[in-house]
């Protein structure tokens, strides 16, 4: 029997439906079960959905329903339990760890207590599942980072951080899509665009699905920007393997 | 045709085209962006006859110098950023017509943010249902960015038949904009990371709006608020107006380009009706919370929509009484006759 999630106010039109605290498989996959269920109801007054690792935020319109009645629908919603969710991809994410792409990299091995190398090793050898995309545009989300080299945030985030840096925040990883301010420690950058408004979908990945780092040079990162750049360059995407 | 244009000839500090956001592509990380204050947006589109959520342009300190190419009915709403109209001052909040080849200015004023709405609209390109501008991502709005010297802007095509012109007094206004009173807040959803003797540090004391603010969100710098132990959460889904605290203890108000998600804790979130508060904050401003239930932010939520209707009806009432014409025969002359009424408060 699972516990029933906790229902939290944020401002007077979002509901959080906390399922946990941490990053559990189980929770994930109570979010987006939730999330396709509260999709299908078309509930009045719910205008968007949220989903990340562990809770959904609803933004709803206060006049149309109040939170208590939101609240009994959602509950109700919760009861059933019949669906199921589609098969993944992996995707394949060049990274270049090379000191000025990544200055937090001698950081995080410090902390972890190993070598930057040893960090790479870490950090290229997971197939990480792509809870959601969220802050900016694209955003992936990413669980399955080795606790071996986690590391906590900045505790003054930066004020600019370069589109395509890769960072690691305690037990979390993601892809910087825009430069934007950010707190997470970044150990490398990639070449590639995970947000482009000009292509369709905009963005790269796909909460539910799965990607995978490879460590590149810098002449490759150079080449497969310029790929990027004139849009040649094409993910290298599979089928995810059962296990 | 007549030309129905603006030609950008300054393009003021930071100048975007917003509504009322792009909303319902959260799920994918894309921020909402829209009017850093929803409610002065609304408003100017109210004076010129535009639907709510058609676009406007979002001026900071100073605003841009626009040519009218065609007649076209302009609005302001906001802080007062010094308009002038060939020369001639403007209040903050107003409706007017530009005729061919008129300049409207701004030398800047007292204000931080204001909204220019042109009867029927801005004609820009709707991107994921929204004409707002993103200009982190590039996207919506003028090319996705802020204006510039020599771009055109084009006038839309949205019907309006709303003549009234004139100013709306300031003290029906004032409540929108004024950055006298403490900003509204319901605690959470991560108050509990706080002690109650830091949750009262929070309210009572006044923040200093930092120089690291923008339309994604203002610093505000004080005494540190102390987390009771965790600094962060695992990132959950943010809100318009959350006010996250990371490890060193200065708020963040999360604004209009904030974030879909976030990893720090969210000590309270500003009410939907002072949403708009912060754009008439600047760098170095005060600011002060004030903690308020659910159920009293319903309440101000609706005397806000209130509000709104009721200025809605005064312009409707002044329209009735200023456009009556009248079409006089005496003898075999032919007279057109405008008859402009004077209201009893004017």
């Amino acid at each position: 029997m699972m516990t029933p999630p906790r229902f939290l106010m944020q401002g007077d039109r979002g509901m959080v439906i906390e399922f946990g605290h941490e990053i559990h498989h189980q929770y994930v996959e109570q979010v987006r079960l939730l999330m396709v269920a509260l999709e299908e109801a078309r509930i009045s007054g719910v205008e968007e959905l949220i989903p990340t690792y562990r809770s959904l935020l609803v933004r709803y319109q206060p006049l149309s329903i109040n939170f208590s009645e939101l609240q009994e629908k959602v509950k109700i919603l919760l009861q059933e339990t019949n669906r199921v969710l589609a098969p993944a991809f992996v995707t394949d994410i060049p990274v270049c760890y090379d000191e000025d792409f990544g200055p937090d990299l001698m950081d995080v091995a410090n902390h972890a207590k190993c070598t930057a190398e040893e960090v790479i090793q870490i950090h290229t050898s997971a197939d990480y599942l792509i809870y959601m995309l969220g802050f900016t545009p694209g955003f992936p989300y990413l669980g399955g980072l080795s606790e071996r080299i986690a590391c906590p945030r900045l505790s003054k985030p930066r004020t600019s951080v370069p589109a395509g840096s890769v960072g690691i925040a305690e037990t979390q990883t993601g892809i910087y899509p825009l430069l934007s301010p950010g707190g997470w420690r970044i150990i490398g950058k990639t070449p590639l665009r995970l947000f482009d408004p000009q292509i369709e979908p905009p963005v790269l990945l796909r909460a539910g699905d799965y990607l995978r780092f490879v460590s590149i040079s810098r002449e490759e990162y150079l080449e497969i920007s310029k790929q990027v750049e004139s849009r040649f360059y094409s993910a290298v995407r599979r089928p995810k393997e059962v296990q | 045709m007549a030309e129905s244009t603006f030609l950008v000839v300054q393009a003021g500090v930071l100048t975007t085209i917003q509504d009322l956001g792009r909303f319902g592509y959260g799920s994918i990380g894309m921020p909402a962006a829209g009017a850093m204050d929803p409610y002065a947006h609304q408003l100017a589109n109210l004076m010129v006859g535009n639907p709510p959520q058609e676009a406007t342009l979002e001026m900071t300190f100073i605003g841009p110098t626009l040519v009218s190419k065609g007649s076209h009915r302009i609005a302001l709403a906001g802080g007062d950023l010094g308009a002038e109209l060939n020369e001639i001052s403007l209040p903050s909040c107003g409706s007017w017509t530009m005729r061919e080849g008129d300049t409207l200015t701004f030398k800047g004023g007292s204000g931080v943010r204001s909204y220019l709405a042109v009867a029927g609209g801005w004609d820009v390109e709707t991107i994921l249902g929204s004409k707002s501008t993103y200009t982190r991502a590039k996207i919506g709005g003028f090319q996705g960015r802020p204006l510039k010297k020599e771009d055109t802007l084009n006038v839309g095509n949205i019907v309006t038949s709303l003549r009234w012109q004139g100013s709306l007094p300031l003290n029906l206004v004032d409540e929108f904009f004024s950055t006298k009173n403490p900003i509204r807040v319901l605690w959470g959803p991560q108050d509990d990371y706080f002690s109650e003797e830091e949750k009262t540090r929070f309210l009572e004391q006044s923040w200093t709006v930092s120089k690291d603010s923008d339309r994604m969100g203002y610093r505000l710098e004080g005494n540190p608020l102390l987390h009771l132990d965790k600094k962060e959460i695992v990132s959950d889904g943010v809100c318009q107006g959350a006010i996250q605290v990371p490890g060193h203890g200065q708020p963040i108000v999360l604004l209009a380009d904030a974030q879909t998600t976030g990893g720090y804790p969210k000590i309270a979130t500003i009410i939907s009706s002072d949403l708009g508060k912060p754009a008439h904050y600047k760098a170095g401003d005060f600011i002060q919370f004030q903690s308020v239930t659910y159920e009293e932010a319903i309440q101000i939520l609706k005397e806000r929509q209130h509000r709104i209707r009721f200025l809605q009806d005064w312009i409707q009432s002044r329209e009735r009484a200023t456009s009556r014409l009248w079409h006089i025969h005496i003898d075999s002359n032919h007279y057109r006759v405008r008859v402009d009424e004077k209201l009893e408060d004017e």
